[in-house]
């Protein structure tokens, strides 16, 4: 950005694609507006950006897709709120405003050579996606991958269409889960902490990356350690209320840290320096 | 006064060791001499820190709806605190049995503002109260006395319910009435009077003012609700910008929620940082729903708010003579 | 005061004269009355009524170069033809007049946050870099003041171009910065004499003498901490209002909102406060400062502990507005007492 261009003045992106992940969860594809833009947009995975519905207000969204797959962005939105409602009722040709990408980012850099263990709820699951495929799109940088990925009910799964690409792709497994199966089920019925106990993945030489519900965190970080993960081998990324994205409004601090600037990926081993305050 | 000091200190520390209730609300000194801080006295021997003087100015009915969650509550309540309280209880947002109403017989509170000297600040002023109705001050000025009657909050000069109406226990003798009880409506007739577009464009330069701090809805006893219309983000009633518009918004819409429930406490318009009078805003509508409906809030525990409800014989606005 | 700069004088009659010549490049501003109890700083001309005197004014300067809602982009059409306007950072000539050393020094921790960290705020800079600041000397604190608590003093000259003390019949006015100089040289300025140089030596001292520094704030700052049971008392009476932070010179948090009109819309900022129960809360409904404790414990401990970390100073300069205005006399130099006095 130029000295005398507003932080605050998003870019204008077209939705070009809406995929329906469940019934409160849309992922959505936008084109910047801009085709100089369209090209040379690139972030990490692990950041965020502010969308925006003109006339209604901006939120904060961890990018979904992969920055090895260039053109476009996604991000995936959970129905709760003003601006993710306005949201949901878009069509493919509405536009959105777009500020970003903000933050920190996983580091895939010192993941290289590494035995990477993703570990996903809900649409936690966002954040990892965006990461995982650009892992499987950069393959020979990174080991052998496991895949947990858990849900209520099958219907709260995410990304669905990609689950066969993963599973099969070279040296990984994907682990799916659910609280409670249905007719079709025929998956792992069962929390993703004790999927995880059960399968036991190797901690020497691994990551682990995680994001979800506050409780499968809670859960899942005992198990981890169990397996012999350090705090700095475990990462996660953070969700707070944020507004202008990159320090100014005062909001999405946690004592000292401001999450939109030194977050919101984090080691355990910084968020156990942090107050208990998110 | 000072008995009444005492009484209070006594009846609290009463309460508390003989178990009846979990929390008594009351005044306790300031930082400064002539304020007085809201209390929450829990033990028995904190009793000792309640106070009563002319600076007990705070609506202590505010805190009794998340108060009275764990457990009885004693209030000490003057009349316009007890008004409050009424209404709290009327709009079950209080159950009558959780709250043990301690009756102050109040004299007035001093406005502050009035006892800084000819520099026109406070800073280290000393003060001290006869303990009737005498304050004695002190600062770069010399020493000189003032009478609390010279010195009144505006809305404690008009009040007309200065011994309170509804109490489990009155602490002390009713107290005389206020100098300007026989006319409590006499500005906002005056203000009424003037033609609307005088009064509109009066109103306008007020709230222009407003920094939407929302002090006044803080500080109000009948603001409860959890999601105030101003915050609701669906439907948006108002911007948060805080434009002259929006800000009337604000104001008058809270006002015609207030109409009927308001008791006239006056402290909106004590904490508006700003020198909003919105006091009287709120005493127009009152003024109102007293001469339509001959309905004064804050008195009867059974009885409701004339705007909460529906009766065939209410008056028809339609027809009604133009204003 | 700085020796490169001159010292010169200026009679109280020129005042007016002054602002007149001033009016003819910059939009003037200066504390005159709202109401009777109420000073803010408002558009001003030479026959404004100003109070430059008595103790500090109700407002600050704040909304002036932070204002509390500010456009920073309109919208019009939808779909691929959507067209953003970016609001154009308002860089008119500016003075405002009659600044308080309070305020003047709470300038710079407003510049640490929207020209310092991180990105580059426009909006602010515009105003800022066009502003100069004309400072006013107090005599008299008003009851709430403590700026000697917080580093600060009556009669400092941090942040200000020009700073002026009332010396009766004149104003001495204490050049600081080359800007202070273009605009003193607008008026027809004397030199001051050694004796208005001793007259303002007293001066200043008689005021700092008013002021005696109520806690040690080295100490305070140490003992801000996350445990302290004081968050809760305080809690328990604050009414969660916004008085203390929209007053307060040197609080700058702010939401971002959309405002829509019949042809489009425009986006805008609007301060708001981590004292509201909304401040933090997330769509979904989590909020991880859900009661009054946790927001006081964020309000102090931002401004004494976390600013102090992040840029060496504390992000309040002892106006005392808060203290005043606080409905239920929440009074924030008995927190930063007690945090001093602890282990002692």
């Amino acid at each position: 950005m130029t000295e005398d261009r507003s932080l605050y003045v998003p870019n204008v992106a077209v939705i070009d694609g809406i995929a329906q992940e469940t019934w409160d969860t849309k992922t959505f594809r936008a084109v910047f507006t801009d085709a100089g833009l369209r090209d040379t947009f690139t972030y990490h995975p692990g950041q965020f950006q502010e969308v925006s519905v003109f006339g209604v207000g901006e939120a904060t969204f961890c990018l979904a897709s992969t920055p090895t797959r260039a053109g476009y962005v996604e991000f995936s939105a959970k129905r709760v709120g003003a601006v993710t409602s306005a949201l949901h009722e878009l069509d493919e040709g509405d536009v959105v405003g777009i500020r970003g990408p903000y933050g920190n980012w996983f580091p895939h850099e010192e993941m290289k050579g590494k035995r990477l263990l993703f570990v996903g709820g809900g649409i936690g699951m966002a954040p990892l996606r965006s990461l995982l495929n650009f892992c499987l799109d950069r393959r020979s940088d990174y080991g052998h991958i496991d895949i947990f990925y858990g849900a209520r009910t099958p219907g709260d799964l995410c990304y669905t269409e990609e689950f066969e690409a993963w599973r099969n792709a070279p040296d990984v497994n994907l682990y799916l889960a659910v609280d409670k199966g249905d007719e079709q089920w025929k998956g792992y019925v069962g929390v993703i902490p004790r999927y995880v106990r059960e399968v036991a993945p190797k901690a020497e030489n691994a990551v682990a990356i995680t994001c979800g519900p506050p409780v499968m965190i809670k859960f899942t970080l005992p198990e981890l350690q169990q397996l012999g993960f350090t705090d700095e081998q475990i990462i996660t990324t953070l969700e707070m209320k944020m507004k202008c994205g990159v320090g100014k409004c005062g909001r999405c601090n946690i004592g000292h840290t401001y999450v939109c600037l030194d977050g919101p990926v984090f080691t355990y081993a910084q968020i156990r320096k942090l107050p208990a305050e998110f | 006064m000072r008995a009444l000091e005492q009484a209070m200190r006594d009846k609290a520390r009463e309460l508390l060791a003989s178990g009846q209730v979990r929390l008594v609300l009351g005044y306790e000194a300031g930082s400064v001499p002539f304020r007085t801080a809201p209390a929450f006295i829990e033990a028995p021997a904190d009793a000792e820190r309640l106070v009563w003087n002319p600076f007990c100015t705070n609506n202590l009915a505010v805190y009794l709806p998340a108060a009275v969650g764990a457990g009885r509550v004693a209030v000490m309540a003057k009349g316009c605190d007890a008004r409050s309280i009424v209404t709290l209880i009327q709009e079950h947002q209080v159950p009558r049995e959780r709250v043990v109403i301690l009756g102050v017989p109040c004299t007035g509170m001093a406005e502050t503002a009035r006892l800084a000297g000819a520099d026109g600040s406070l800073h280290g002023i000393a003060v001290t109260w006869d303990g009737d109705g005498t304050l004695g001050l002190r600062d770069a000025d010399g020493e000189r006395s003032v009478a609390v009657r010279d010195v009144l909050q505006e809305r404690c000069r008009l009040c007309e319910h200065n011994t309170p109406a509804l109490t489990d226990e009155m602490l002390g003798e009713a107290a005389p009435p206020m100098p300007g009880a026989a006319e409590p409506f006499a500005a906002v007739k005056a203000l009424a009077s003037r033609p609307v577009e005088e009064r509109r464009a009066y109103w306008r330069a007020q709230v222009e003012r407003c920094i939407r701090c929302y002090a006044c809805r803080a500080a109000c006893p009948a603001c409860y609700c959890r999601t105030c219309f101003m915050d609701k983000a669906a439907p948006r009633w108002a911007s948060k910008a805080n434009t002259a518009d929006e800000s009337w918004m604000f104001h008058a819409g809270r006002a015609f929620h207030l109409a009927g429930r308001c008791v006239e406490c006056g402290e909106c318009e004590r904490v508006c940082p700003m020198g909003i009078p919105i006091s009287a805003l709120n005493r127009m509508l009152d003024r109102e729903v007293r001469e339509r409906f001959g309905y004064t809030a804050g008195l009867d525990p059974d009885g409701v708010a004339p705007l909460g409800t529906f009766r065939p014989e209410d008056p028809d606005p339609a027809g009604s003579e133009e204003r | 005061m700085s020796d490169q700069y001159p010292q010169l004088v200026l009679p109280e009659a020129a005042l007016r004269e002054w602002l007149g010549r001033l009016l003819a490049s910059y939009r003037l501003v200066g504390p005159v009355a709202d109401t009777e109890a109420v000073t803010s700083y408002r558009p001003i001309g030479p026959e404004s009524m100003l109070r430059l005197d008595g103790p500090r004014p109700t407002v600050s300067p704040k909304p002036h170069l932070l204002p509390q809602t500010e456009t920073l982009f309109a919208f019009q059409g939808s779909g691929p033809a959507l067209a953003l306007a970016p609001a154009t950072p308002d860089a008119t000539p500016t003075v405002v007049f009659g600044v308080r050393p309070c305020d003047a020094r709470a300038l710079r921790r407003l510049d640490d946050v929207f020209l310092g960290r991180n990105e580059l705020d426009i909006h602010y800079e515009g105003r800022r870099r066009a502003t100069v600041v004309v400072g006013v000397a107090c005599a008299m604190p008003s009851w709430g003041c403590f700026c000697t608590s917080v580093g600060g003093s009556p009669t400092g000259t941090e942040g200000l171009d020009l700073l002026l003390t009332d010396l009766g019949d004149r104003y001495h006015v204490a050049v600081l910065t080359p800007a202070g100089r273009e605009l003193a040289a607008t008026a027809g300025m004397v030199e001051a004499t050694v004796d208005d140089a001793e007259a303002v030596r007293v001066r200043h001292a008689e005021a700092a003498a008013r002021m005696p520094a109520l806690f040690d704030l080295e100490a305070a700052v140490r003992n801000v901490r996350w445990e302290a049971p004081l968050w809760a008392q305080v809690a328990k009476r604050c009414l969660a209002c916004g008085a203390c932070s929209y007053l307060c010179p040197t609080c700058h948090c702010f939401d971002i909102q959309d405002e829509t009109t019949f042809e489009g819309g425009v986006r805008f900022r609007c301060w708001d406060t981590c004292q509201f129960s909304e401040f933090t809360r997330m769509g979904a409904g989590h909020n991880p400062r859900p009661t009054q404790t946790e927001r006081a414990r964020q309000r102090v401990s931002h401004k004494f502990r976390y600013l102090v970390d992040e840029f060496g100073r504390a992000g309040c300069t002892g106006c005392g507005r808060c203290v005043e205005r606080c409905p239920v006399n929440v009074d924030i130099r008995a927190i930063l007492q007690a945090f001093a006095e602890e282990g002692r």
